[in-house]
């Protein structure tokens, strides 16, 4: 299999990578697609791997960087969200892809993290890399990715445990009908 | 001189949820979480994190991929230089007559684009109605059929591999009674994209006290204001249905039918209100 078939198998993890990294939402977004047409542009004139593993790598080590890069440009922007790498919790964003799949749960949750922390839980946690590969796409120690992804499940922990107290007072009957 | 083995840190608690722990480390930690309940807490909160992020993003990766992003890594075209004629006079009239050219195609394709326009929003709008009549008054029980088909013993299901994982936000509503189901004795198994096409939906599988299966469907609600789904529907003697807002939700659970209507009461009201589309 070619380097470009490769590619061509990765592409929807990339797409789901993009929106998790950039938007924190499974909606479908353009900017999210530029981002992986941007990476795929950079790798081919970079080079290629020819190791599978290394591809894979490498390519999401370099979509992680043009993400980063393109935050630090927002952050010139507006920097009151953005100074922390925190997303704000777009409704209407979230809204596009599926008007019912309200975005007050996990992607609100995901989105009050800060970037490096919902990096390291969306290698390991949506991509399933292992320790090892997370930290080698993120050039961190071990001990680094560790601490990011302790900081950010307890984070969303905390983030999700005050979701239920707001529908707690809800106490509406439903009548069963034939 | 005795084997002491090493303190369980938090290093160890996510290792143990990612998988990365040897065998003999991963008895050490079972070990500590069966004594230390608050630490158990932790863990499968992170467990549950993970299943539910996979399965709110799992339906990207089905998704067809745009053609934009296949052609940026195909393999580049050759250019072929083109062809001007040499002279200052023959460059001129070369150059008008790209000039008229591209004129003439740009307002060609300007007309066949609003023809097209027109001719697809006349037809989509005869079929949309159709459609929306049609699919409102099965989308319930389909739903229903979905999570009832889903009802099997755990121990039975396949186990899903990162790269099996499907779909989309639909979790969203259901993160919030999370806490509420675990009260009830329900634990979060797994969550992923089932059923096909219009049937899609998002479920959470859980399984109660006795082991036995309890899933939970989400999808969005296609009629928003279908008469058959604005209350809670019976679809077989093991599943029902209901809407929540613009979501659809189904039950199903090997349960008698006064045991899963109480449960899917439960899960009523313990869902976050949602706004009706």
């Amino acid at each position: 299999m070619s380097v470009r078939d490769e590619l061509s198998l990765l592409t929807p993890r990339l797409r789901r990578y993009a929106r998790a990294l950039m938007l924190a939402s499974p909606a479908p977004s353009d900017g999210a697609d530029e981002l992986v047409h941007a990476t795929f542009t950079r790798i081919l004139d970079c080079g290629l791997s020819e190791r599978k593993s290394d591809l894979i790598m490498q390519v999401f080590s370099l979509l992680t960087q043009l993400n980063r890069e393109n935050q630090q440009t927002v952050q010139g922007r507006v920097p009151d969200h953005a100074a922390s790498g925190t997303l704000q919790a777009d409704d209407s964003l979230a809204r596009v892809g599926n008007p019912a799949m309200l975005p007050k749960g996990l992607c609100a949750a995901l989105a009050t993290l800060r970037l490096d922390e919902r990096e390291a839980l969306l290698l390991v946690g949506l991509e399933g890399f292992s320790y090892a590969q997370a930290a080698r796409i993120l050039h961190l120690s071990r001990s680094g990715l560790l601490s990011r992804l302790g900081h950010a499940r307890t984070r969303l922990a905390e983030t999700l445990a005050d979701a239920p107290t707001q529908a707690s007072a809800r106490r509406l009957h439903l009548r069963v009908v034939k | 001189m005795a084997f002491t083995p090493l303190p369980i840190s938090d290093e160890d608690l996510h290792g143990f949820i990612d998988n990365e722990l040897d065998d003999e480390r991963r008895e050490s930690v079972l070990a500590y979480l069966a004594a230390v309940p608050t630490d158990a807490a932790r863990a499968e909160t992170w467990r549950q994190q993970t299943i539910l992020l996979r399965a709110a993003f799992s339906q990207v990766a089905l998704e067809q991929v745009p053609a934009s992003l296949i052609f940026s890594f195909a393999p580049r075209l050759i250019t072929l230089p083109s062809f001007v004629p040499s002279g200052p006079a023959a460059r001129d009239a070369y150059t008008r007559r790209v000039q008229r050219r591209n004129l003439a195609f740009t307002i060609a394709a300007f007309i066949a684009g609003v023809c097209i326009t027109l001719a697809a929003s006349v037809s989509l709008s005869r079929y949309s109605v159709h459609s929306e009549l049609t699919a409102g008054a099965a989308q319930g029980p389909a739903l229903a059929h979905v999570a009832a088909s889903a009802l099997k013993p755990v121990d039975e299901a396949e186990p899903i591999s990162p790269d099996s994982v499907t779909l989309a936000g639909a979790v969203e509503p259901a993160l919030g009674i999370l806490p509420s189901l675990k009260d009830e004795g329900l634990e979060l198994v797994r969550g992923e994209f089932r059923g096909k096409g219009d049937d899609a939906a998002t479920c959470l599988d859980f399984v109660d006290a006795a082991r036995a299966p309890v899933v939970l469907c989400i999808t969005a609600a296609k009629v928003p204001g279908a008469a058959d789904v604005q209350s809670l529907a019976i679809a077989s003697s093991n599943s029902l249905y209901w809407r929540e807002g613009a979501s659809l939700y189904a039950l199903a659970a090997p349960f008698k039918s006064a045991k899963l209507i109480a449960l899917a009461r439960r899960i009523h009201a313990a869902l976050p209100e949602q706004p009706p589309e």
